[in-house]
């Protein structure tokens, strides 16, 4: 019971701040492609099967947030590289402070030790 | 082992005959989903046959020709397969899971076994012209809308019955069982009162002379 509702908040945390992670995470690198992207959020536990990435990543393209360009790669198929739009700089703008301000409130409420 | 050529995001792969029908059908599977829950699945699917020559292609890199059903299991669990991606995906903003709407028999609206109050909450009408249509078609449908009812009566559950109940499981056997034969059932009466209507209506469509077209 406490096991599985623990799992339950953890990934709607998750997921709420998945966007932000990808966004943010593109954005410092540049330019990524979508192993890299995966690589990189397994490693901080952000995500576990690929296939969430996927529908997300067209999400924010559709959503003009993130642009992508083909680029030949040594080893096999060409790969699709994302970048940040200037709408995605200006969303991840907005979104730090929006985001500090939560971080702040629910640390308000942890009781300090 | 026989090996089949395919082509994967528009490259064409080495792929072991008895792996195949696991890639493709994973595939099938996958695109199934993103269409219910994405716009673009087509170009999720094209992202991830990419991925998958991607991986492919390291492989062949390691000296690897042919992609075997250990390799599409590898994939498999790389991407995921649908039950896990549904438990990862972010539901999109105020949605809820998906509620089946119930019909009960009315307990507050109920002349004789609140099948047409209940009718009437179920598809929000006024429960007075639920009623002058069920006298209506049953007079139209020589009294098959009549037999309806009272299988209605039979099947449908009172709404404090279901909510009071303690015993989930046999609620969700009986609601299962007769929401089936509530289907078939009004498959038929819907199918044989549709025509007697329209033998009502247009007594010329069955070749009738007066509209005493009847089953019965």
């Amino acid at each position: 019971m406490l096991e599985n509702k623990l799992e339950n908040v953890v990934s709607q945390m998750r997921k709420g701040s998945l966007e932000f992670a990808i966004l943010l995470l593109i954005q410092s690198k540049k330019q990524m492609y979508t192993s890299e992207i995966i690589t990189e959020l397994q490693k901080i536990e952000l995500i576990v099967v690929e296939g969430t990435l996927y529908p997300l990543l067209n999400r924010l393209l559709k959503e003009e947030l993130l642009s992508y360009s083909w680029a030949e790669s040594t080893s096999g198929p060409p790969r699709k590289y994302y970048q940040i739009t200037n709408l995605g700089t200006q969303l991840i703008q907005k979104l730090i402070p929006a985001w500090q301000s939560y971080t702040n409130s629910i640390n308000s409420l942890i009781p300090k030790l | 082992m026989k090996i089949t050529k395919i082509s994967l995001a528009g490259n064409i792969i080495q792929i072991r005959e008895d792996a195949y029908p696991m890639l493709e059908n994973y595939l099938k599977q996958l695109k199934a989903h993103y269409q219910k829950t994405d716009d673009n699945a087509e170009d999720i699917i094209e992202d991830i046959e990419s991925r998958i020559l991607e991986f492919f292609n390291e492989q062949l890199a390691n000296g690897k020709e042919v992609m075997t059903i250990t390799d599409v299991k590898t994939i498999i669990a790389k991407i995921g397969t649908v039950d896990a991606i549904k438990d990862e995906e972010p539901k999109p903003l105020g949605s809820k899971a998906p509620r089946v709407k119930r019909i009960f028999r009315s307990e507050t609206d109920s002349i004789l076994f609140g099948v047409a109050g209940g009718l009437s909450e179920y598809f929000q009408i006024d429960p007075v012209i639920t009623r002058i249509l069920i006298v209506f078609l049953t007079l139209i449908t020589s009294g098959l809308v009549l037999i309806a009812y009272v299988v209605l009566a039979i099947l449908l559950p009172k709404k404090s019955l279901v909510k009071n109940s303690q015993d989930q499981d046999s609620i969700e056997a009986y609601n299962k069982n007769s929401r089936k034969g509530l289907i078939i059932l009004a498959l038929i009466c819907g199918g044989i009162a549709l025509l007697q209507i329209l033998a009502f209506l247009i007594p010329q469509l069955f070749w009738l002379q007066h509209g005493n077209f009847n089953i019965f």
